[in-house]
């Protein structure tokens, strides 16, 4: 049978309830605006005799929504990554109506050639020949340094997304122990739950993540190619970083756990994340713009180069204009030399700053008497500069590797490239914003499952308000009861 | 689990979204609102970028041709006014002539008005434009023809008379030259000072190919002469052979000899000059016919530019205020949401 005691038993385990209760209401409110925090609900239950404690906490949780919000965190972060190179990369190329392009600095180059050839003797015009030359050399020379410097910062991101993983990697290791081993108090192994999420979402945005939830709670980490991040022990992520970039050199693969998931060929190749956006940047649309540099480079070379003018021509064809760190030789038509785009340069020899003379622009002559195609100095000898002005508009053979076809005159060709380079900022352009209202949209799903409602919090707290207030009363009655008992005993 | 709950970050995060890519918006609107064009051509065109670039490299370069055609449509009618005085002088040369053949004092008359216009014409030949001899070909750095009192011309033209006559020009034994002995000295030994090899070794240091002005992308078209055209040849060999072959004491039968050959070299110039100045009227046509496909061209290019690159400004002007419109309700939704709490009832 019960009695008064019983009853005062009951009535201050409801008072203890209530206080832990009250205790997590404050907590959730402390943590409401922060992002990463889950809402934590007291389980009640009933002891053996009938009084009520709090005996675990629970969160709220859903990993479905969370798998998708990693997933989609990653891709936005890979997107990111790809679209903010493409941007730097398009400052080659400027606004159209700037005349910054390789393209219109060609243009510039040939219009300059057609004033000479309309006044050949015009030394003036020469002279202004020459610095559209320098200027279109230069700007070569500047869209290769911006190429690898763009791959230089993708590889020091790479290198400092490696070491962010193997941090996390760490972390999530304390965490997740503490949580296997069931460490602590109720209320501390659910901040260890929170903090693992929270580093599993920050790790999703270098990487692409999946995690498999094993006995115990514990949880095991594969990246999206599948290769084990964490299973009970963190795995090692290594990346060797290049202290210099220069076309052709490759930069170094991303491995996890010894195998590799970036460079060419990427055995178990990540797909998504910041890391591999950046590894594609470095790798591929770098490298591939790096070669359109290399193939206009390549092609002006060749439209400059000047042929045996002897009467019994012998003599292989030489540079002019245009020279580079192999010349004499002309490089052959329709095959790449890498790095053609950061050596070429504007032959010193038509260079009065440098002892030469632009009027070899206009006569040839550049490798020597044998290749001048005005040998008696006409001053108004136009042969040359009209076969060099029709160079621009000739189809030429272009290496393949620039994806930009085989056949195209040199200002077409150039055009082509800036057109390839925005088309992939473009596209980049559309899927980075789409990850990202598609993230917003998850985050918020996911938040609205794990996020502390003030409001709902507020008016738990008047319940819990009234139980206290109900639990002092019968605590209040009980002690007037005892007390009229004692007064009739005594 | 909440099924349909909220939480209060959600309330806080609901609109920001919007809003940042609301004032992303709203910037680029007012840039193309201010400029006329598109915020960020290359993204919006995308692989069309190549295409615009080149759209734009091609207008620099007609409005170039544009620009040069004026200035070579000037250099042509240089060209063509002093191939005028040239006929012009020709035509008089060929009158005095004619009737100074049979003429009491023909001689002297002839003679004088030969070496005036022999002067006259080395000046027109060195006739320069824009530091460039006109009649240079593509040499047109160097005058072509010599003065001919002091140069290598009239020392040929000696060597030549005292080789056949064994006397010198201004010997009063020149009379004695008979009509058939000047016939075949003007037919061969004086010939020969003026064909393709003569030429340019006493006269002319003008090259034979002539300046050509590009008027458009292709087409390339004389605008300048050379000295060295058949006409002005034969022009100058008749004007010399009266001037210099011997004093006014000629036989009359020999001195009608020599104004007959130049007669019909001159005549023959008189027509040769005609076709070089048609000629040249080809190519001043070229020039203003390019000049109207250009600025076709020119119009239809920039057409194309405007097309891909600008925006419509009312459109612009539409979407500033809309976006302004929608900020402003997500400010003050934000404003009111964030006042909305239990705790101000309890």
């Amino acid at each position: 049978m019960s009695s008064l005691s019983s009853a005062l038993n009951y009535a201050i385990s409801g008072l203890t309830t209530t206080a832990a209760q009250t205790a997590l209401v404050a907590r959730n409110v402390t943590f409401a605006s922060d992002p990463d925090y889950s809402r934590k609900i007291a389980n009640v239950i009933t002891l053996p005799g009938g009084a009520s404690a709090v005996a675990s906490y629970s969160r709220s949780a859903d990993k479905r929504l969370l798998d998708k919000f990693l997933d989609v965190s990653s891709s936005a972060a890979g997107k990111q990554a790809i679209l903010d190179a493409l941007d730097r990369l398009s400052e080659t190329i400027g606004d159209p109506e700037s005349d910054s392009s390789i393209t219109a600095m060609a243009g510039k180059l040939q219009q300059s050639l057609q004033a000479y050839e309309a006044n050949p003797a015009n030394g003036v015009l020469a002279a202004d020949a020459l610095r559209m030359a320098t200027n279109l050399a230069n700007g070569l020379n500047q869209a290769t340094a911006a190429v690898q410097d763009v791959r230089k910062t993708a590889d020091e991101e790479m290198a400092a997304s490696v070491s962010r993983i193997n941090t996390l990697l760490d972390q999530f290791k304390v965490a997740n122990d503490a949580i296997v081993r069931g460490d602590g108090t109720a209320t501390q192994l659910a901040d260890n739950l929170d903090q693992r999420d929270r580093i599993l979402k920050q790790l999703s945005e270098e990487i692409g993540i999946r995690t498999t939830t094993r006995p115990n709670n514990d949880i095991a980490i594969y990246t999206d190619g599948g290769v084990t991040l964490f299973e009970t022990n963190p795995r090692k992520v290594t990346m060797e970083p290049t202290q210099t970039f220069q076309p052709g050199v490759a930069g170094q693969p991303v491995y996890v756990d010894g195998v590799r998931i970036t460079g060419l060929p990427a055995i178990m190749p990540s797909s998504t994340g910041k890391l591999q956006g950046l590894a594609e940047v470095r790798d591929r649309v770098t490298v591939t713009y790096q070669t359109q540099l290399d193939e206009i480079a390549r092609g002006l070379v060749e439209m400059f180069a000047e042929s045996d003018q002897q009467p019994v021509p012998s003599l292989p064809d030489a540079v002019g204009l245009f020279t580079y760190d192999g010349a004499p030789a002309v490089p052959p038509p329709g095959i790449i030399v890498t790095g053609l785009a950061g050596g070429i340069r504007v032959n010193p020899l038509a260079d009065p700053a440098q002892g030469g003379n632009p009027a070899l622009i206009r006569d040839g002559g550049f490798g020597g008497a044998a290749y001048s195609y005005n040998p008696t100095s006409a001053a108004g000898f136009q042969g040359r500069l009209a076969q060099l002005i029709g160079a621009f508009e000739t189809p030429r053979a272009f290496d393949q590797v620039a994806q930009l076809g085989s056949q195209a005159s040199l200002k077409t060709f150039g055009a082509n490239a800036s057109g390839w380079i925005e088309a992939k900022r473009q596209q980049a352009n559309q899927n980075a914003e789409f990850d990202q209202a598609l993230k917003s949209r998850t985050s918020e799903s996911l938040l609205r499952v794990t996020g502390v409602n003030i409001d709902e919090e507020m008016a738990a707290l008047l319940d819990l308000e009234k139980a206290y207030q109900a639990s002092s009363k019968v605590i209040s009655v009980i002690d007037g009861m005892l007390a009229q008992l004692l007064e009739a005993v005594g | 689990m909440r099924s349909g709950g909220i939480s209060t970050l959600n309330m806080t995060y609901m609109l920001r979204y919007s809003i940042t890519s609301s004032q992303l918006d709203l910037s680029k609107a007012q840039t193309e609102l201010a400029s006329g064009r598109l915020a960020d051509v290359g993204l919006t065109l995308g692989s069309n970028t190549g295409r615009d670039l080149l759209w734009r490299a091609q207008i620099a370069e007609l409005q170039q041709f544009s620009d040069r055609n004026k200035l070579a449509g000037v250099q042509a009618d240089v060209t063509q006014s002093a191939l005028g005085a040239m006929r012009d002088l020709a035509n008089t040369f060929l009158e005095t002539l004619t009737g100074a053949r049979g003429a009491f004092h023909g001689q002297e008359v002839a003679k004088s008005a030969a070496k005036s216009a022999l002067v006259q014409l080395t000046a027109l030949l060195n006739t320069t434009h824009d530091g460039q001899y006109i009649f240079g070909g593509t040499n047109s750095g160097t005058a072509p023809i010599a003065d001919y009192a002091t140069g290598t011309a009239k020392t040929s033209v000696d060597t030549a008379f005292a080789a056949a006559f064994g006397i010198a020009q201004n010997d009063p034994a020149v009379v004695n030259i008979t009509a058939a002995n000047m016939q075949a000295f003007l037919d061969t030994q004086f010939t020969s000072l003026f064909d393709a090899t003569g030429w340019p070794a006493n006269w002319s240091s003008a090259a034979d190919e002539l300046l050509m002005a590009r008027v458009d992308s292709t087409q390339r078209v004389p605008v300048n002469a050379s000295a060295n055209s058949d006409a002005i040849r034969q022009l100058v060999q008749a004007i010399t052979m009266v001037a210099e072959l011997g004093t006014p004491a000629l036989n009359q039968t020999t001195f009608e000899t020599i104004a007959d050959k130049a007669l019909s070299l001159t005549g023959a110039a008189v027509l040769g000059i005609g076709d070089e100045q048609s000629q040249l009227g080809i190519s001043q046509n070229e020039i203003s016919r390019a000049n109207e496909r250009i600025e076709l061209r020119l119009n239809a290019l920039t057409e194309d530019v405007q097309s891909v690159e600008s925006v419509d400004k009312y459109e612009a002007a539409t979407r500033v205020n809309s976006l302004m419109i929608q900020l402003e309700t997500a400010y003050s939704l934000t404003g009111r949401i964030g006042r909305l709490s239990l705790l101000n009832y309890i």
